[in-house]
């Protein structure tokens, strides 16, 4: 009861340092729960999402043909517990836009129509935000449609394809985790009614998707790798046929892939604000011990011995960490909805998980256990103090150390002069902040550094993700090779006459299976007839591929099967193998970093007939928009996609991009905030302290504006050496960092180009906020009345 | 000489809730220039507050005060501060030196208020700190390598660097034992032959009998007053002079 009162006594005492390290606590523990909860539970909401839906195991999507024959290989395959088909129709390259925006704004990605009420057992409709009125001309969007691009129940979505606009009204929106996120597949997956479908049949291509659920225990990446064989086996044209292929694991990962990255490094500034607690709880004591030396001997005096005052000390802290925690943890599940919806937008999917008991038991034990360890340590003093010395005030360690800003001498203004002595004189008090506010900067500088790079500079974002950048890329969507090679060889001539087109590089891409001393990957292959002229720079080790039996391997695929730079690998698809030197790796996000790059000729060696797109790329000073509008002209009549490429890639990440803006605010916010509360704290501490002192200013005739600069004057230097060294620190380690985050793509360099008057700015907001911070608080330096401050014996 | 400082139904009362404490009470006072007046009275007669109102610190309830002419009573507390750096030269009871500053610095702090000119300062200082019995070696000094004698003298240095048109000092010797009390005394005695008008609240005779005029304080108003003239050690009469004068006033 004795060392509840004391505990009582002693929050009492200083309520302002209790309330601020209460909100210290508060925030990391906030930030710290949505960081663990998100992260621990991503993999299980996806997967609650996909039960929810019935979701398919394997996806196929391919032309009209041989229907019957793929459906027949699927199901007899023993892995194979249902399946089923369904017709859809393919818009490839479609650009949409909501009514009454603007038509030239349209974003552009690939979309399937499926049929409201056919049957299907898998992937089932389940409607969120369901309209009143299901029309002829109504449709379901995914659902990251509403969170991440801000479409709404009877919204008009206007899809243009193929010069005409189709416009259908926005009816709910449906989940669907193969489809979740555009930066993971850039696709949009829609419903419509039987009347719309049978409708534009004529004008859209006619696609069949084959739905498969495994029986449990098989892997569906292996899976889609065994019929990715078998298909190419057993039907002799089915590169031709097939469009896409998706599992479920490999799609369940690259969705959650941006959310955990971000909340990663949310939980890792949460842990930086656990640890700066840490600092504040030690410098809270240590003054409390000085500034309340008296009653702490009194105390001893009575008989209270040095284990009892810690216990004490620990009381209070473990009262307060627990308030803050709670605080923490109510915040978070008030908040729960906005946290949702940033999660939402970056997965697709409805993040309806409730309150995380594990997560709020994790947070709360780390946190509370290092506060009270740190508590434990910073009391070891108790046990030193007797009550004499503490009685008559003899805790004193005088400084006798040089004067290093001796007043007759210095060329500062007398204020600053004193300000700086401050700086120099409690030289633990000065590092510890100015580490902080390093700490601090760093994670400010770097969250902006990513959300600069990454989420306002498109092509950053898509470098690293691994997409080569062209400016157009026109397909041919002539289903017969001969005629379709016709086509393309009479479009590339008019193209190269076209004023403004730099060069004109075929690509081509599929799924192939690369091999290496019986190790086995499945890789997405990227084929150029020309790699030298590419615009991505994500050559690693090595060089790209010039010949037909050269490839360049992911640095992920290259790890994973051991092979390197000079190794003889092995690409296989269907029926056809073939070896190839690795002349170098890359890196790339794109399909989970598991890449490999040939050239045109190299390809045909494992596939013979295909029609590449063509990657078109502009001279330096010309508008792609217009030129998009010029190559549509070339094209008219012929059954031939342009498509704007920036625009369209720029739609797929757009999620990511909005949840880096989320956690740029965040951190910038979290910084700026954690700043002014430590500042506060030890102008507050400084003044309480030095009240007398101050006092006496005044007595000799300082005016109030002199002692609060004086007192800001102690703290901006510090700030501002700390948010140069931070900032320092962040333009030669963001890249660094960045690279550690995304290690699990074998990401070797980032790219970043750090903005030098963007990091001055920020550190001229973090001076300024720091400043009006510390001027605000100095305030009560007016409060000071200098004859209050005499004492008579 | 004329008056230097002159003030006039001087009232100060403390409000505490519904409480009021009639400190001053329509209290007349002038000190002329180059005095050495000592204020005296029992404990809680109002003598700090009376010190403190004059020089500037404390706000009178009413009245008005003026020093070398210049009203200050409806100053601001900004508008006092610079005024109380040209004029006012203070010594308290205790030395309020800063611990974390060496002794010139805690000078310095001061005279850069009203100066730039570091070196004349340092100077100044270095010389009198020769006037006041400090070693040269004190000035680089903190506090807390100093005796108290030596603090309170660092302290007075303090107080005169500015050259203040009248020396404040409330109860300035005591804190100090006898030995360093008198080192104190003399040097206000010199101070005060060379001009500088000091006005002192003390309740210790061996202060008090330094002054040329003794007021005495009760009930917040100026009881009676003594003029003893200038000081001499010699004068044996002065001591007695002082007592009865004390004894008159029931102290």
């Amino acid at each position: 009861m004795g060392l509840l009162l004391i505990a009582r006594d002693n929050i009492r005492r200083k309520k302002g340092n209790t309330f601020l390290f209460f909100l210290l606590v508060a925030l990391s523990v906030l930030l710290l729960y949505v960081g663990i909860s998100v992260v621990t539970n991503i993999d299980n909401v996806i997967d609650s999402r996909n039960a929810h839906v019935n979701g398919a195991d394997y996806l196929l999507f391919t032309g009209s043909s041989h229907t019957q024959e793929i459906a027949e290989i699927l199901k007899e395959q023993k892995e194979t517990a249902y399946m089923e088909r369904e017709k859809a129709l393919y818009a490839t390259g479609a650009k949409f836009y909501k009514e009454g925006e603007k038509a030239a704004d349209a974003d552009q990605l690939e979309f399937f129509f499926f049929e409201k009420d056919a049957a299907r057992k898998l992937s089932v409709i389940q409607i969120i935000d369901e309209g009143k009125e299901w029309n002829d001309n109504s449709v379901l969007l995914p659902y990251y449609m509403k969170t991440g691009m801000g479409y709404e129940t009877g919204d008009v979505l206007c899809v243009d394809y193929k010069n005409q606009v189709y416009q259908f009204q926005v009816y709910g929106f449906t989940e669907d985790v193969m489809f979740a996120t555009p930066n993971n597949l850039p696709a949009v997956k829609c419903f419509i009614s039987a009347d719309a479908f049978a409708a534009y049949s004529d004008a859209w291509d006619k696609d069949m998707a084959y739905r498969v659920k495994l029986d449990k225990g098989y892997d569906t990446a292996e899976f889609s790798d065994k019929m990715q064989d078998v298909l190419s086996a057993d039907i002799a044209d089915y590169q031709q046929v097939l469009n896409w292929t998706l599992d479920y694991s490999t799609m369940r990962t690259g969705t959650g892939v941006a959310a955990n990255i971000f909340m990663g490094i949310l939980t890792a500034f949460a842990v930086l604000l656990v640890l700066i607690s840490l600092v504040i709880v030690r410098f809270n004591i240590r003054n409390a011990i000085e500034m309340n030396i008296r009653n702490i001997g009194m105390l001893k005096a009575c008989g209270y011995t040095g284990s009892q005052l810690r216990r004490a000390s620990m009381l209070e802290y473990l009262l307060t960490g627990l308030l803050g925690i709670g605080a923490g943890l109510a915040i978070a599940q008030s908040a729960s909805g906005i946290v949702g919806n940033i999660i939402s937008a970056s997965l697709g999917l409805q993040w309806d998980m409730g309150a995380d008991i594990r997560s709020a038991a994790i947070s709360t034990a780390a946190v509370m256990v290092l506060i009270l360890a740190a508590v434990y340590i910073s009391c070891r003093k108790y046990k030193k103090i007797t009550p004499l010395d503490a009685m008559r005030n003899g805790m004193h360690s005088h400084n006798f150390k040089r004067n290093h800003v001796p007043l007759s001498t210095t060329h500062l203004p007398l204020h600053a002069a004193v300000g700086m002595k401050h700086v120099l004189l409690d030289r633990r008090r000065t590092l510890a902040f100015g580490g902080i506010v390093a700490l601090l900067s760093f994670c400010a500088q770097m969250s902006f550094g990513i959300y600069d790079n990454y989420a306002v500079q498109d092509r950053k974002l898509i470098e690293v993700t691994g997409f080569e950048t062209p400016d157009i890329t026109t397909a041919v969507k002539e289903a017969d090779p001969k005629k379709a090679e016709v086509l393309q060889a009479e479009l590339e001539d008019k193209l190269y006459a076209v004023d403004g087109i730099s060069h004109i590089v075929a690509y081509t891409a599929d799924d192939v299976t690369c091999t290496y001393k019986g190790g086995k990957e499945g890789v997405n292959c990227d084929a150029y007839d020309d790699t030298e002229h590419l615009r991505i720079d994500n050559v690693v080790e090595g060089r790209r591929p010039k010949l037909d039996n050269e490839v360049m391997l992911s640095t992920v695929i290259a790890d994973r099967l051991g092979a390197g730079t000079g190794d003889v690998v092995y690409l296989k698809l269907g029926g056809s193998r073939q070896d190839y030197l690795v002349t170098g790796l890359s890196q790339g996000m794109n399909h989970l970093g598991k890449k490999a790059m040939v050239t045109k000729e190299g390809f045909a060696r494992i596939k013979p007939d295909i029609v590449p797109e063509l990657y078109i790329y502009l001279d330096e000073d010309k508008d792609v928009p217009s030129m998009v509008n010029e190559i549509k002209g070339i094209v008219k009549g012929k059954d031939v996609t342009v498509t704007n490429f920036l625009d369209y890639i720029s739609v797929s990440l757009g999620s990511i991009k909005s949840v880096m803006k989320v956690l740029c605010i965040v951190m910038f916010g979290a910084v700026n905030l954690v700043i002014a509360l430590i500042l506060i704290l030890l102008v507050k501490t400084q003044i309480v302290r030095e009240q007398r002192q101050l006092g006496i200013y005044k007595a000799l005739g300082c005016t109030t504006r002199q002692l609060i600069l004086q007192t800001t004057m102690s703290y901006i230097p510090v700030v501002l050496s700390g948010a140069l060294f931070g900032s320092a620190a962040a333009w030669f380690g963001t890249e660094p960092s960045l690279i550690l985050c995304f290690s699990a793509f074998g990401i070797k360099k980032c790219g970043l180009d750090m903005n030098i008057g963007a990091m001055a700015a920020i550190v001229a907001a973090i001076v300024l906020w720091a400043w009006l911070a510390a001027v605000v608080w100095s305030m009560r330096i007016r409060k000071i009345e200098p004859c209050r401050m005499i004492e008579e014996v | 000489m004329g008056v230097i400082l002159k003030a006039k139904d001087l009232c100060k009362t403390f409000s505490n809730e519904s409480v009021q404490q009639h400190v001053l009470k329509n209290l007349n006072i002038e000190i002329d220039e180059g005095e050495f007046a000592v204020i005296m009275g029992s404990s809680g007669s109002g003598k700090s507050t009376l010190l403190y109102t004059l020089s500037g610190m404390e706000r009178p309830t009413l009245g008005n005060i003026a020093i070398r002419g210049e009203e200050i009573s409806g100053y601001s507390n900004d508008r006092l501060a610079v005024f109380r750096r040209k004029n006012c030269g203070f010594v308290f009871q205790q030395n309020y030196l800063n611990d974390t500053m060496t002794a010139l610095d805690n000078i310095m702090v001061s005279g850069l208020l009203l100066s730039r000119e570091k070196k004349k300062i340092a100077e100044k200082t270095a010389g009198l700190f020769e006037k006041v019995g400090l070693s040269r070696d004190t000035l680089h000094k903190y506090p807390a390598q100093l005796s108290g004698g030596e603090a309170q003298r660092v302290a007075f240095v303090r107080g005169i660097i500015n050259t203040p048109s009248v020396l404040f000092a409330d109860e300035p010797t005591g804190a100090l034992n006898s030995k360093s009390a008198s080192q104190v005394l003399d040097i206000f005695t010199e101070l005060n032959t060379q001009g500088q008008t000091i006005l002192m609240v003390t309740h210790d005779m061996k202060a008090a009998i330094r002054g040329s005029r003794i007021l005495y304080l009760q009930d917040g108003v100026i009881l009676d007053e003594l003029r003893l003239g200038a000081y001499s050690p010699d004068d044996d009469k002065r001591p007695e002079q002082l007592r009865g004068f004390l004894r008159e006033m029931g102290w």
